[in-house]
């Protein structure tokens, strides 16, 4: 908030002087407005905003009296001018712990503009209004209004004639001179996007694309869906990676996007700290979790969007954001909550062992709040999602797996342990030992679930079709773009598609497992084959 | 070794000092010589328009913001062009600079006018056309070497403005060290000595992207520099608190303020605790000369000039983003307290006037016989201890190391902005990150630690006795350091260092050394904020650790080298973090055996101090179902009708059953909403009797809050339970089998606990666990701090429904299983 803008110049008697003020009496004492308390001491300040003249042309700013003073003050040399120079400023004033970075440009801008304008006919210099009044002093109460209450200004400033321009020109010139400012907030510049990240807009693109928007843009936009990496997008969108990569940054800027990772059931997920603080705790984000993961509100082909053909694609944008902005404008899930809070909740799913339950609830066992946190904090190192399923299979009969975890990890309660993949330059082990055994307890160590390619190689593939089929193809969406690329035809014994010397820089450390899946177009579960053929050892770390 | 935590940014850019004395104000010395040189110069958009640098991310600085075909964002790739020219563009100027040896500014600013009147005006028309005409806006210098070719010749222009000051001769050639960023001296000086109402407060001007920051301090009236102590005599330790550790914030004016804070060094530090330690009134140390500084020797307004203001600015360049924390940082840290500490000095031997003198004199000597930039500082800062002073923070805070600064043989102060040591958040793929930060939520203290500690008021509390000390450097190297410095509890630091062990707690070491709790407290918070150790749980073998989703894999390779120094016969470090990668198990799981548990704990503390990995905790809550919350509800509406049964006939049975039943189910509205159906409904109001009609009533109003009941839901935090959750405790606890299967419970429950041990179990712990349960204190917690057996706690809270690892060996009853565990850091 702008708490005054004032207008000063440097008087030739009187030294640096407030000419404009707004509000009145807000730098200086004013007999228009004796109640208005100055908020500071001008003279304490007067230095800063009407500096020597090496400091002009420099955006200055002071701190006083818990007010921060912006301003671009601006000399002007002219024999026109008493002593041959002219001194202004236009200062704004906020408060000192407020957040001045989009105010940078507006004193700059406005100094700007007034040069211009003191130079096509001295604006400035011929103001001889009285404090209060006149053309300057309202372009300071509208600019302070506007920005103050639309972060925004069209400000159409009226010349009148002046003898050294031309009427004609004059003219022309005020249609030009109209100070539009925008405030614009300033955000963190996103980390540059990699190739394995898979994006996820956070609101409906559909609402806000035009045609005039870049054409990488336009083209890539439909296919980010959650599902898709980056480099599968730039791939479908067939568009040059570099300008999908830039096109997706600028995206992640203004916020659209969210940046997930690719799902796959080999991958494993586990708690941060902050689940306790936000599902395990927050109800109503149980009932967002439970409204986004329900298969009961999957879209189907009938009630989707009208765009048959990107079913999966629109169905995520829109979910994902009445997800993330709980909107209740979603007709669907406000018409649903009315009608039964219950149902909200995914069902369980059929088992032959009945549970002992002894209340009185005689409706069909739900996964309810409670019961999601539990399979959240099932999660945990080590262990894949699809053994995390093969757990909870009966919970998660009636909940779509993927938005389950992309939903954690949104929320940020959950993260993805990554997998890297490093070569110690030590020989091989022998095949298929325990990566490590120096301890009696070899064999806990050894139980399937601790050696890191127990959790890729298996079965993998036959979990996900047989899920895939029994979810309506929701499920379909699951399968993760490395492990999408079409590659079966490679054989072990066959000559290496991969070399070692290619794979090996790969093996550092620094890579992920979907990273190195990604750029070296392989699935998991090929490359951990390849990494067995590998000569010498590799060690996986998760991380 | 390992990388430390991520120290903050400094950015620091230059520091001034500047004096004001009867003849006005001096810019007295600047380190360094020649700011925003070499490499770190390169301006924004538009070109040398202002002060600026894109050393950062925000490199465009968004100057434009406002305009709206700048939609703001900056890529990389963005600005990796801009650097680009900006570079050449730079690098051109310079050169033409060096072979012109023109004018060069970094303020270009109006100055460009005196070159050329018209292009000022130009530039004013067409901003981003006439920017990059301005000469020499760019090349302050390359070096200071580069420097004082370009600039031995300076425009006479500059000194036009300078010769108000007597010493410089109007017209005489300028030297290099008299203009700073482009701008001469004296619009420094003015622009730095602001007004008295700036006496000791935040002093802030901003010059585009140039934060300078500074505490002035202004002669009193009486020409004294500090408040005259009333009884002064009886005040002998007033001159070197030393805070207490040396970190407190003691910003309010009165007496407490002349003392004022420092931070003292290893060394100095270790003489400041023992004064607070051993005995107060030993800390007379130092302090003969510790009178009040009357300075009646210099203050003679007839004869001799004297200082009315010093004030020692910081010139920082923070983001645009974080400008308010990086300049509270800096601020709070290093601005005030080497101010304050300089007029200590200042009000005990006029130190800073004295130095100011002194080093105006070398600078005048210097300009006489035409010495280089670099001879000045050399000779400067050999010289004049002020000039070392602010040499040493200048060099040291911008490194982000600890400054050591000793302004005279008595007087040393230590100050640095501490760094992060620990995070709870990991951060996304959008989120800026610092690989290798600590990622623990265990902080020295939690909710059940300190329940009365006010964070706000102390920065640096006291460190809970539950936890131990983890050195970061090796315990010689410290002791080393400790002996060098001297100081008078030198001894007891290193006592404590050879005592601690990071397996134990604070409270442990001090029963085994002998060293009184509140000293070990005291000296490991010293050595944690002066970066020596890192208070952290105690390591135990059954604690599980995993590799930190925060660790850095950049510096694996770097790691595993000095790793596999320090432990040539072990595991290497990959393969240690790969063992630990898989589920996530004990640590005593991987120690081969009893005589490798010592050398295995030395590897686990070597891989926590370098954030490769982090302790998995466990946390819990209580999962209370429908069962024990219908079980409550029927036992509520039971009390009802006893009581209403017990009070006779009334007609507003349900009303007043309803108002009292919400007393007790407040935290569910739905009964409200019950109630109002009930007004609502035509049906006749109940007689007045209980009859079935009644009871069915009941179960209707059951099903009409069933909703709530019918979902299980958490306890969030139970020791400060709502009386109906209370209801649903007691109901838990009700239900715990009071003879749980005796016989499998023999064949099961390890033979640490009889049966007998079974059936008090909960009865006994339930009460003292209770308070962990709320999902933010790890249950790891629990045998530290309540002295059990740690054993025991995992067997009782596994009990309760806890799932570590491998499920179970014991049977359990589906009745005890309450708590919803989740593991995290």
């Amino acid at each position: 908030m702008i708490k005054a803008i004032f207008y000063s110049k440097f008087d030739t008697v009187e030294g640096p002087k407030v000419v404009h003020q707004v509000p009145d009496g807000g730098i200086v004492p004013s007999p228009t407005a004796p109640s208005q308390l100055p908020l500071l001491i001008f003279s304490d300040v007067s230095f800063f905003v009407i500096p020597r003249q090496e400091l002009c042309g420099n955006l200055l700013q002071v701190c006083t009296n818990g007010y921060r003073i912006l301003g671009y003050p601006i000399c002007m040399k002219s024999a026109r001018y008493d002593r041959n120079e002219f001194i202004f400023n236009f200062c704004i004033v906020l408060a000192e712990e407020d957040d001045f970075s989009t105010y940078k440009s507006v004193v700059q801008k406005i100094a700007d503009l007034m040069h211009g304008l003191e130079e096509q006919n001295g604006f400035l210099s011929r103001d001889f209004s009285k404090s209060g009044e006149g053309k300057i002093y309202s372009l300071c109460e509208m600019l302070m209004e506007d920005l103050n209450n639309y972060c925004e200004c069209m400000i159409p400033i009226g010349t009148f004639v002046s003898c050294y321009i031309p009427t004609l020109l004059t003219r022309f010139l005020d249609d030009l001179n109209t100070l539009n400012i925008k405030l614009f907030p300033i955000y963190p510049s996103p980390p540059p996007v990699k190739a394995w990240q898979v994006p996820l807009f956070m609101l409906r693109y559909q609402a806000f694309t035009d045609e005039n928007w870049d054409l990488t843009m336009q083209r890539i936009v439909p296919h980010i869906n959650g599902v898709n990496s980056v480099r599968l997008i730039s791939i479908l969108a067939d568009t040059d990676f570099s300008l999908t990569c830039r096109a997706l940054r600028h995206l992640l800027y203004y916020g659209c996007l969210f940046l997930l990772d690719i799902f796959s059931f080999s991958a494993i997920y586990a708690p941060t700290a902050q689940f306790s603080t936000t599902i395990a705790s927050d109800e109503a984000m149980q009932l967002e979790c439970a409204r986004y993961v329900n298969l009961r509100f999957a879209p189907h082909p009938p009630m989707g969007p009208s765009i048959p053909l990107a079913q999966s694609t629109s169905a995520n944008g829109s979910t994902s954001n009445t997800v993330l902005s709980a909107s209740l404008t979603d007709p669907s899930l406000t018409q649903e909550a009315r009608f039964d809070a219950e149902e909200i909740w995914p069902l369980l799913g059929e088992e032959s062992t009945p549970i002992p339950d002894t209340s009185i609830v005689h409706k069909p066992a739900i996964v309810d709040g409670a019961a999601l946190v539990e399979l959240y904090a099932g999660l945990k190192q080590g262990q894949s999602v699809k053994q995390w399923y093969a757990q909870h299979s009966r919970s998660l009969a009636n909940i779509d797996i993927r938005r389950f975890i992309t939903f954690g990890v949104i929320k940020g309660f959950l993260y993805r342990v990554h997998k890297y993949a490093c070569a110690t330059g030590q020989p091989a082990p022998p095949p298929r030992s325990s990566s490590f055994t120096p301890t009696g307890h070899s064999s806990r160590v050894t139980t399937g679930t601790n050696t890191p390619y127990a959790v890729s190689s298996l079965g993998e593939d036959g979990v996900r079709r047989e899920g895939s089929q029994e979810r309506a193809g929701s499920l379909m969406s699951g399968k993760g773009a490395g492990s999408g690329t079409p590659s079966a035809f490679w054989e072990d014994e066959e000559e290496e598609v991969v070399s070692d010397e290619v794979l090996g820089r790969y093996l550092d450390g620094t890579h992920c497992v979907d990273q190195i899946c990604t750029e070296l177009e392989m699935s998991e579960r090929e490359l951990t084959a390849r990494l067995k053929r590998y000569p010498g050892e590799v060690l996986i770390l998760h991380r | 070794m390992s990388s430390i935590a991520r120290p903050p940014d400094p950015c620091l850019v230059a520091i001034i000092l500047i004096v004001r004395s009867r003849t006005g104000p001096r810019l007295v010395f600047h380190y360094p010589p020649n700011p925003l040189s070499e490499n770190r110069l390169k301006t924004t958009t538009k070109g040398g328009r202002r002060i600026s640098r894109t050393r950062t991310k925000q490199g465009s600085k968004n100057t434009d913001s406002s305009s709206s075909d700048d939609s703001g964002l900056s890529s990389d790739e963005d600005e990796e062009e801009r650097e680009l020219q900006n570079q050449s563009q730079s690098q051109s100027q310079s050169h033409a600079q060096s072979h012109g040896g023109g004018a060069s500014s970094v303020l270009a600013g109006r100055r460009a006018s005196n070159f050329a009147l018209d292009e000022l005006l130009l530039n004013a028309t067409s901003p981003a056309a006439g920017d990059s005409q301005r000469p020499g806006s760019l090349g302050s210098g390359r070096g200071s070497s580069m420097r004082k070719r370009g600039g031995a010749g300076s425009d006479p222009e500059e000194d036009g403005g300078t010769s108000d000051r007597p010493d410089d001769g109007p017209g005489s050639s300028r030297p290099p060290w008299e203009s700073l960023l482009g701008v001469p001296g004296s619009v420094w000086e003015k622009l730095l000595s602001p007004s008295r109402s700036w006496h000791k407060r935040r002093f802030e001007v901003g010059i585009n992207d140039l934060a300078l920051i500074g505490w002035p301090v202004f002669v009193r009236e009486d020409g004294s520099w500090r408040k005259q102590r009333r009884k002064k005599t009886k005040k002998p330790r007033a001159d070197w608190d030393g805070g207490e550790l040396g970190h407190n914030e003691n910003a309010e004016d009165g007496p407490k303020d002349e003392r004022f804070m420092m931070s003292p060094d290893l060394g100095a530090s270790v003489a400041s605790m023992a004064d607070s330690l051993i005995s107060p009134t030993e800390s007379k140390r130092g302090s003969t000369s510790g009178r009040p500084g009357k300075p009646d020797e210099t203050f003679d307004p007839e004869d001799k000039d004297h200082m009315t203001m010093f004030n020692v600015v910081f010139v920082v360049d923070p983001p645009l983003l974080e400008y308010s924390m990086r300049v509270k940082e800096i601020y709070d840290n290093v601005i005030k307290k080497f101010a304050k500490a300089l007029k200590w000095e200042q009000a005990r031997t006029d130190y800073v006037w004295k130095e100011s003198q002194h080093i105006l004199q070398v600078r005048r000597r210097a300009r006489e016989t035409k010495t280089s930039t670099h001879n000045l500082y050399s000779e400067l800062i050999s010289q004049s201890s002020l000039a070392r002073a602010i040499y040493t923070v200048y060099s040291s805070i911008s490194a982000s190391k600890i400054a050591s600064v000793s302004l005279s043989p008595d007087v040393s102060i230590s100050l640095q902005i501490p760094p992060l040591t620990s995070t709870p958040c990991l951060a996304g793929p959008m989120d800026k990150s610092y690989p290798g930060l600590w990622l623990t939520t265990a902080d020295s203290a939690t909710p059940v630690d300190d329940p009365g500690a006010d964070e706000s008021n102390t920065p640096h509390q006291v460190l809970a006795k539950h936890f131990a000390l983890l050195l970061l450097d090796s315990e010689a190297a410290i002791i080393k350091d400790v002996e060098a410095s001297g100081g008078a509890l030198a001894p007891a630091l290193a006592h404590y260092i050879r005592c601690s062990k990071p397996t134990k707690s604070f409270a442990q070491i001090s029963l085994s050394s002998g060293i009184p709790l509140p000293h070990i407290q005291m000296l490991s918070s010293h050595l944690v904020y002066w970066r020596r150790a890192r208070a952290i749980p105690p390591i135990h073998q059954r604690d599980t650790y995993i590799v930190s989703p925060n660790c850095d894999l950049s510096k694996l390779e770097i790691a595993t080298v000095a790793y596999q120094t320090a432990f040539p016969t072990y595991p290497s470090l990959p393969k240690m973090l790969s063992t630990l990668s898989g589920t996530p198990r004990p640590y005593s799981n991987f120690i081969p055996s009893k005589d490798h548990k010592e050398i295995y704990f030395t590897i686990l503390a070597w891989l926590l101090r370098g954030g490769w990995v982090t302790q998995l905790r466990t946390f819990a809550r209580i999962k209370v179902s429908p069962e024990v919350k219908m079980a409550v509800e029927m036992a509520l509406r039971k009390e009802e009708v006893d009581r209403y049964l017990a009070k006779g006939a009334s007609n507003s049975l349900s009303i007043e059953s309803d108002s009292e039943h919400e007393e007790i189910g407040d935290t569910h509205s739905s009964s409200s909403s019950s109630l109002d159906s009930h007004e609502s409904g035509e049906e006749t109001p109940m007689p007045g009797r209980v009859d079935p009609q009644a009871r069915l009533r009941f179960s209707h109003k059951l099903l009409d809050r069933s909703t709530a009941l019918r979902l299980s839901s958490f306890i969030l935090s139970p020791h400060r339970a709502s009386p109906l959750e209370s209801r649903w405790l007691d109901e838990i606890v009700r239900r715990f089998p009071d003879n749980p299967k005796t016989d499998q419970g023999e064949e099961n429950a390890s033979p640490d606990i009889t049966p007998n041990d079974i059936q008090t179990i909960h009865k006994k712990y339930w009460p003292v666990f209770l308070k962990y349960f709320n999902g933010l204190d790890a249950l790891e917690k629990i045998p530290v701090r309540e002295n059990l057996k740690r054993k025991l706690v995992w067997q009782v809270l596994m009990r309760l429904g806890l799932v570590t690892g491998p499920l179970g060996s014991m049977d359990l009853d589906a009745r005890e299983q309450v708590l919803v565990s989740v593991r995290h850091w």
